[in-house]
């Protein structure tokens, strides 16, 4: 009796806009819709309680915010939020279990109540949807809940998620054979001793028995020498035939140098051989240990710190730069802490620098200067130093050498060293690193002095009241010794750490600027951008988010003394472990500031930049409710800092 | 305006059957401290040719029912009215129901009946209310002899009550505000603007958000006294 009703349609469309619906066929999603019902909840409102079982009826959160708190122990955390477009309650009806968490409007919510029967037929008839809602369960981990496994997908709907075996498919390189020369054979009726021989002049693991067409028999390895003649005790001068180990395991040139070291592991063994056709009736080619296939199977961090090793130009120091760039975004990709992608960062580019170093020297002694008979040591300092540079966007370095004893000796020194820091740091920047804007490069002098110079700054009365001299102490309190003389750069910083501790003005001073950095976010905890600045939606990443957590952590570990780490991450790990009343919140403190390093660096790859300004858009609607959270996180650690340090309440 | 025993004495049509059925099944007013779970409302908007009650005719209607302080998307009912001498005048701009598509709409005897059908025992809620009321009113006389008599809620008055942006002040040029100017103030996107089925959807969203609203800031569940009601 009444004409058709549209409501739903426009219902449906506004659902359409997010997954999974998005991915559900639109009749489907109508019908859904046509037999919903709308609910606004009041702020502090709530959707269901801990403990309550699911009735037959999930929600999709059309506008507000709803906040998940999960009490445990009699104290509630917020575990997660949900903001528009999510959809709330979905694993609990799932699984049919009681919901495990109190879900609270955290602003006048706007609900569509779905029934959840239709929907999972729907779901079941949709893989695509199905996986979406099946990965999109990961915060439930931190609830005390088994993971569910993920199913791989196809087409994955971000475009984003990899896992880590793909991020090193993607990039795994071919096994190419060496040429035949390197290949080191005997015939069967060789003795083990005359084996043992060639192995040993060659330097090889193992030595391949071929027939006299080439074709692989065995291969007798040294593990294999070692069982059979020292423990064993056999004869030396028995035939290899005896003792080898067959039949070989053989690859065809041109394989996947990944999918070789799988077989490898597989058949628990250390090298296979390549033959003509990859059978081992074919005439052998090669053998690869998996040390070769290693590094061969680019994409991989030890196959790079190899290269780095070996590399003497220009463009190649670029070319595995770059290649050090793809495996930080497939790692990133995969979803890898990004604290730890900063350690493995650091340590390829301090074998770079150290490389880089040694080609210098040469260079600086072809020239006719020697180097000053003196102690010296490269230092990383900054971010560098704190091992978060993952983009070659920046970089922080500076020398320290021993004095000489007279002022006109030092200068002498200080004009080779900045020589030196010259010619490494025009290497960097031809492999692809942008000169530090700060200036906080070896060659300028001001950061290439002795360690009674550096000492005598950061003692200096008028430190604390020049935002330089402010700026000089946190860059340089964050140093990192890469290369050269180790005990000169540890008696440098533990000079530092050891006046820093003192000057509570300094602390005062530093913590006062982690207050001051205010998060994005209005009072009821939605993002509110830079108004100003070149991209008037983007905001401000590092200074209002990685700054504040990682100058907290800084401070925090001068005035407790907290000085074995380095990183942020580690610094707070110390704090956590070191200061019980702090514990809770320095977990936290670590979860977020890996997680915005992670997006500020993905961001730089999408951007080519340094992704310090992040446009929200561009995020996925579980990373900005995450990005939230970890501005929520700033804020806390700003007012438990108000506190330590005794600051009064919002200075102007 | 109870009964009529003077309409049967002097020989004027009756109360119709569905009219009776409204009348018995509606009560004028309830108890101050009715729990709002407790009531149904009604959403309600008309599509009509103008703003004359007597001349003008309503082309189309829609309800939103909600119970529990839960709007029923299942429950929503949509009528398009025939109405053989319909107009083609500035209000099809408004609208946009052309004179020949209230051809595929009922008649409104019909129509009306259904509407009693859906408004038995139910607080009606609209949107500058008075003026739908009026013309339904006038077409109830007709068709049904009866006059709508639901306690009435204006979501104007409310949005006046309940949200400091839109308070009463003593400017003697302040109206009441407008469905658009009160959803763009709260963030709520309208549906289906000027369609009677997207009005009275919005208008019952709006509802529900302003009641939430006034739950938060009286930090306790609503109760009937706290609307601020009218009689038909």
């Amino acid at each position: 009796m009444s004409s058709k009703n549209v409501i739903p349609d426009r219902i449906a469309e506004a659902m359409r806009r997010f997954p999974p619906f998005s991915m559900l066929p639109f009749e489907g999603v109508r019908r859904l819709a046509a037999q919903a019902t709308v609910r606004v909840l009041p702020a502090g409102g709530k959707v269901w309680s801990q403990g309550d079982s699911p009735g037959a009826e999930i929600y999709f959160l059309a506008r507000g915010r709803v906040e998940y708190l999960w009490t445990v122990d009699g104290r509630s955390e917020r575990v997660d939020v949900r903001d528009v477009g999510d959809v709330l309650g979905l694993t609990a009806v799932m699984r049919n279990e009681a919901f495990r968490v109190t879900a609270q409007a955290a602003e006048d919510s706007l609900l569509y109540t779905l029934a959840w029967p239709p929907l999972r037929e729907l779901l079941e008839t949709n893989d695509e949807a199905r996986h979406y809602v099946r990965r999109h369960q990961f915060w439930i981990s931190r609830t005390g809940m088994p993971m569910p496994a993920s199913e791989p997908v196809a087409a994955s709907v971000t475009g984003r998620t990899k896992n880590i075996l793909q991020a090193h498919l993607d990039g795994a390189q071919r096994v190419e054979p060496r040429p035949i020369e390197r290949l080191l054979t005997c015939g069967p009726d060789s003795s083990l001793l005359e084996a043992a021989d060639l192995m040993s002049s060659k330097r090889v693991p193992s030595i391949l028995v071929v027939d006299d067409q080439r074709r692989p028999l065995g291969i007798v390895t040294a593990s294999g020498l070692v069982k059979e003649v020292i423990v064993s005790g056999r004869d030396k001068l028995e035939p290899v035939s005896r003792v080898m180990a067959k039949p070989v395991v053989t690859i065809s040139p041109g394989s996947s140098a990944t999918a070789a070291i799988l077989l490898m592991l597989r058949e628990r063994i250390g090298q296979v051989c390549v033959t003509e056709d990859g059978t081992p009736q074919g005439r052998a080619l090669d053998v690869c240990t998996h040390k070769d296939l290693l590094a061969q199977s680019g994409h991989h961090p030890a196959g790079l710190l190899r290269e780095l090793r070996l590399a003497r130009t220009n463009a190649r120091f670029r070319e595995l730069c770059d290649e050090i760039e793809a495996i930080a975004r497939s790692y990133l990709e995969a979803g890898i802490s990004a604290i730890y992608l900063g350690q493995i960062c650091a340590e390829l580019y301090d074998e770079l620098v150290q490389r880089l170093l040694v080609l210098a020297i040469d260079e600086v002694k072809e020239s006719g200067t020697p180097l000053p008979r003196t102690a010296w040591a490269w230092l990383s300092v900054g971010s560098d130093g704190r091992r978060e540079q993952i983009l070659r966007t920046d970089m922080d370095n500076a020398i320290v050498f021993a004095s000489l004893g007279s002022a006109e000796a030092d200068e002498q020194a200080r004009a080779v060293f900045v020589k030196l820091a010259t010619a490494v740091i025009d290497r960097m920047a031809a492999a692809g690193f942008s000169r530090c804007q700060g200036g906080v490069m070896a060659q300028n002098p001001r950061w290439c002095r002795t360690r009674d110079e550096w000492l005598a700054e950061m003692q200096s009365p008028d430190l604390v009241d020049s935002a330089d001299g402010l700026l000089r102490a946190t860059v340089l309190y964050d140093l990192r010794y890469v290369a050269g003389d180790k005990s000169l750069s540890d008696s440098l910083r533990e000079g530092i750490l050891k006046s820093t501790t003192g000057l509570s003005a300094l602390q005062q001073r530093l913590a006062e600027q982690v207050i001051d950095a205010v998060p994005p976010l209005n009072l009821i905890g939605r993002f509110v951008v830079e108004t100003l600045g070149v991209g008037s939606t983007d905001f401000d990443l590092k200074s209002r988010g990685l700054a504040p957590l990682r100058d907290a952590a800084r401070v925090l570990s001068m005035k407790y003394q907290l000085n074995r780490r380095y990183s942020t991450g580690g610094r707070w790990e110390e704090i956590r472990r070191s200061l019980p009343r702090l514990e809770e919140m320095a977990g936290l403190a670590i979860e977020a500031y890996d997680f915005l390093l992670r997006i500020r660096t993905l961001n730089g790859l999408r951007r080519g930049d340094s992704g310090r300004h992040l446009d929200p858009q561009t995020l996925t609607k579980v990373e900005r409710a995450q990005l939230a959270n970890a501005f929520d996180v700033v804020r806390m650690v700003q007012s438990s800092l108000r506190i330590e340090f005794q600051i009064e309440s919002r200075r102007l | 305006m109870m009964s009529f025993p003077w309409r049967a004495w002097l020989g004027l049509p009756q109360v119709t059957e569905a009219g009776q059925a409204y009348r018995d099944g509606t009560p004028r007013r309830y108890p101050g401290k009715t729990s709002l779970e407790r009531l149904t409302f009604v959403a309600l908007d008309a599509e009509t040719t103008g703003f004359d009650t007597g001349r003008d005719r309503v082309l189309s209607l829609a309800v939103a029912p909600i119970r529990a302080l839960r709007l029923e998307l299942a429950g929503m009912e949509n009528w398009l009215v025939y109405q053989p001498t319909a107009p083609l005048n500035a209000a099809v701009t408004v609208h946009g129901i052309l004179p020949s598509e209230t051809a595929a709409g009922e008649p409104e005897e019909q129509v009306l009946a259904g509407l009693l059908v859906a408004l038995r025992g139910a607080v009606l809620v609209g949107h500058h209310i008075a003026f739908d009321v009026a013309m339904l009113n006038a077409a109830l006389e007709r068709h049904h002899r009866v006059r709508l008599r639901n306690p009435i809620l204006d979501t104007a008055v409310m949005a006046q009550r309940t949200v400091e942006a839109f308070g009463v002040t003593a400017y003697p040029g302040q109206r009441p505000p407008s469905l658009d100017e009160v959803c763009e103030h709260l963030g709520l996107p309208a549906v289906e603007r000027h369609t009677a089925a997207g009005d009275a959807f919005t208008t019952a969203e709006l509802f529900l958000v302003l009641c939430a609203r006034m739950q938060r800031l009286r930090g306790r569940p609503l109760v009937v006294e706290d609307l601020p009601l009218e009689r038909a």
